[in-house]
């Protein structure tokens, strides 16, 4: 059995080993300033979207996109709404039909909406952002609202009976009446191009189809049911294309048709991104450390008194990986750190703030995901480094292996179809750089990491030093050192 | 010098990583440059035979891999004579440090512009027939032929970058010495430029980066159409790739003759 003592003490050698050579402890500073400055170049770009007239912005202070056709009555106070869903057409996936209440039909006012989807089963929407999944989909459905003051409360049925509740959301500041009623929309149809250089798509417009039964409203109702196209002006060009759409009402059976999407609009750039990827330079000077860190035992012969001190090789290599992942870690924490604080407000000087970019803060969860994320991925990418020399014992094939994994995918994924470049980004240590991102991932931008969910790069890049520290732990036991 | 160049040979050919090297540098070539000419999305073909997208650019994308292995053996080729101490017995075979170092790198910008030339020769041969496959013809303005003299201006620059890429890893190694620091310049010097492209978006700054870049602005020699529109014309960027090189040889040279070695 190792004792604490003795582990501490083989740490405690190989961290020595590591600070003493001022090449390394230069490389490693080198690492955390390569990263900053190129992550502040980014922060050159400059984006115009908040000059842009007529900007859609939503409760929330961010441009959404709102449009669709709304069946709607208005509301004094408080009350409910019932509908039965009888049909929905699948025009696509996200396509929704449902009932809503909204303060008023100007494109962008504060909403509650418990929708079907083809694709994506019940959600409860709220204000742009919420998307709240309510259980399956499916139609004939039976969806309730009930306004109180503030809160709507939805509820789904089977039978208009037994009523189950899905949550609850709040309006932003309505007013004591509101529009109550049906609404249908079908997102446009993307037709992503990937060619050299870039990822560009053109959108087509969907119309979504819907019918329903058995609609109520009880509460104090004024008017008749009236159909409008909230957000559809004919005369302006947009990235989110809609038509017009159409509701007719025959005893009691409403059929509505409409198109567009109800949600937020944000870019996909994502400023956060673009900062830490100056890590991706700062590893150019990280990675001939943790292969020099191994190889140059051999070339010394250190590893002879190294092994010879500690004849436990397995030990010794897990010392060495640990000592060299904390100081990878450290270091990629330290530069991720100081470029997301330090561009941040440059980025936001260039035009990245509301409401076209949300304000960022390492207090979001997916600002802290993105920035120790990276310092992760330095760590894993020290330990794939450390381990890939281990295994092959010669540094100018460890660094070269370790670059053409981590860096030449990039380069390769250029020309490739969108699928072919997914694939390589999920199968190379390249992925993990999807962990830099806040936004959701997206097929839109050139960065072929950002069609990768953040998580799953991340666990790639852990899976290749893990199984390249197994491999060196079982070739050095079992070779002459 | 034919004895120095023979010695050079000599030391070059019986190392097995040699081997490997210049084998693995054909195979990723030419993989690369045939998934790319099979996978890459056509539609921005203007008709079913005339291409926009320039096709012999994308034959001989492979080179961009390819780049590495020849760098590998380019650095190791010089300071694999440090790590072990031959470089005492070659400069005392050859006293004439000029000499010594001319002779290497001969031998090895030798072996990788033959390395080169096979690599090359069969992307474009694989990539012309999968393009023919795809319906792309030479009578529809597809270029890809090699009877085509922008075409074979770009096939035969591409073997002269992969040659002056060798020189230029040469000259690095001759500075460093240390093969793990001299193939971790060499990489940051090729690939930063182009990594820094992905980040900045100031069309200027894009085309000065291309121009600066030795990789970027020797690919250049690749490009087939739309050469107006080039960052630099095919030529003038091999010779900024060139320059980079008899820069790092210069350098390289001047190092080897006035230290220890």
């Amino acid at each position: 059995m190792i004792t604490i003592r003795q582990m501490r003490r083989l740490l405690r050698a190989e961290w020595t080993k590591l600070w003493t050579v001022r090449r390394w402890s230069l490389a490693l500073i080198a690492t955390a300033l390569l990263s900053l400055g190129f992550g502040l170049a980014s922060t050159s770009a400059t984006d115009e979207t908040n000059q842009r007239e007529g900007l859609l912005v939503g409760p929330h202070g961010l441009i959404v996109q709102d449009s669709f056709r709304f069946v709607h009555q208005s509301l004094d106070g408080d009350g409910t709404i019932i509908a039965r869903v009888t049909s929905q057409d699948a025009s696509q996936p996200d396509a929704t039909a449902g009932i809503m209440i909204k303060n008023n039909t100007r494109p962008g006012a504060s909403y509650a909406s418990l929708t079907v989807t083809p694709g994506h089963g019940m959600r409860l929407g709220a204000n742009f952002d919420a998307d709240i999944p309510a259980g399956s989909g499916g139609t004939p459905v039976w969806l309730r609202l009930d306004r109180n003051g503030t809160v709507v409360t939805a509820s789904r049925s089977e039978d208009g009976m037994t009523w189950q509740r899905v949550g609850s959301v709040r309006l932003v500041a309505p007013a004591t009446t509101v529009q109550v009623g049906l609404a249908v929309t079908s997102p446009p149809h993307l037709n992503i191009k990937k060619t050299l250089g870039g990822t560009g798509y053109d959108a087509t417009p969907t119309v979504g189809h819907a019918t329903f039964d058995n609609v109520r409203v009880t509460g104090n109702t004024t008017g008749s049911w009236t159909g409008d196209t909230v957000g559809y002006d004919p005369s302006v060009k947009s990235d989110n294309p809609s038509v017009a759409g159409s509701s007719t009402e025959a005893s009691g059976v409403f059929t509505v048709t409409g198109s567009g999407a109800i949600g937020p609009d944000e870019a996909a750039d994502d400023p956060t991104q673009d900062a830490l990827f100056g890590l991706f330079f700062g590893v150019l000077a990280l990675i001939p450390v943790a292969v020099l860190f191994m190889t140059s035992e051999y070339k010394r012969p250190l590893i002879l008194a190294t092994f010879g001190a500690s004849p436990r090789r397995r030990r010794v290599l897990a010392a060495k990986a640990a000592v060299i992942g904390a100081a990878s870690f450290a270091t990629g924490l330290v530069a991720a750190l100081a470029t997301y604080l330090i561009a941040r407000p440059l980025f936001e000087a260039h035009g990245y703030r509301p409401p076209a970019f949300a304000y960022t803060s390492l207090a979001q969860p997916g600002v802290l995901r993105a920035v120790i994320g990276s310092a992760l991925l330095v760590a894993a990418l020290g330990v794939l480094s450390f381990a890939v020399a281990a295994l092959v014992r010669h540094g100018v094939a460890a660094i070269s292996i370790v670059i053409a994994l981590f860096v030449l995918p990039v380069f390769v994924a250029v020309p490739l179809p969108l699928i072919a470049s997914r694939w390589l980004m999920a199968l190379t240590p390249t992925g993990s750089l999807a962990i830099q991102r806040v936004k959701a991932p997206t097929d839109t931008l050139a960065e072929p990491w950002s069609m990768l969910p953040g998580w799953l790069g991340l666990v790639v890049i852990c899976g290749y030093a893990a199984v390249a520290l197994a491999l060196a732990v079982w070739r050095v036991e079992r070779r002459d050192a | 010098m034919t004895r120095a160049l023979y010695a050079e040979w000599t030391k070059l050919r019986t190392v097995s990583s040699t081997g490997w090297l210049l084998a693995a540098t054909v195979v990723v070539t030419v993989a690369v440059s045939t998934a790319v000419a099979a996978g890459v999305d056509l539609s921005a073909c203007t008709s079913g035979t005339a291409c926009s997208v320039d096709t012999t650019r994308l034959a001989l994308y492979g080179a961009r891999v390819g780049q590495i292995t020849v760098a590998v053996l380019a650095v190791l080729a010089v300071t694999g004579e440090y790590s072990t101490g031959l470089v005492r017995v070659t400069l005392a075979a050859t006293p004439r440090r000029y000499r010594a170092l001319g002779a290497k790198v001969a031998a090895v910008a030798a072996a990788a512009t033959a390395a080169g030339v096979a690599a090359v020769a069969v992307s474009v041969i694989t990539a012309a027939r999968i393009f023919a496959a795809r319906g792309l013809t030479a009578s529809g303005g597809y270029r890809l032929a090699l009877t085509d003299a922008a075409t074979v201006r770009a096939t035969i620059g591409t073997v002269g970058y992969l040659g002056l890429i060798a020189l230029l890893s040469m000259g690095i190694a001759a500075v460093v010495r240390d093969g793990a620091a001299a193939i971790g310049v060499v990489m940051t010097l090729l690939f930063a430029f182009p990594m820094a492209t992905l980040l900045i978006s100031d069309p200027t700054w894009l085309r000065r980066l291309n121009q600066w870049s030795p990789m970027d602005a020797g690919l250049n020699i690749q490009a087939t159409i739309n050469l107006a529109h080039l960052p630099l014309q095919p030529l003038t960027g091999l010779g900024v790739l060139a320059v980079w090189a008899a820069g790092a040889v210069t350098v390289g040279g001047l190092a080897f003759r006035y230290r220890d070695a």
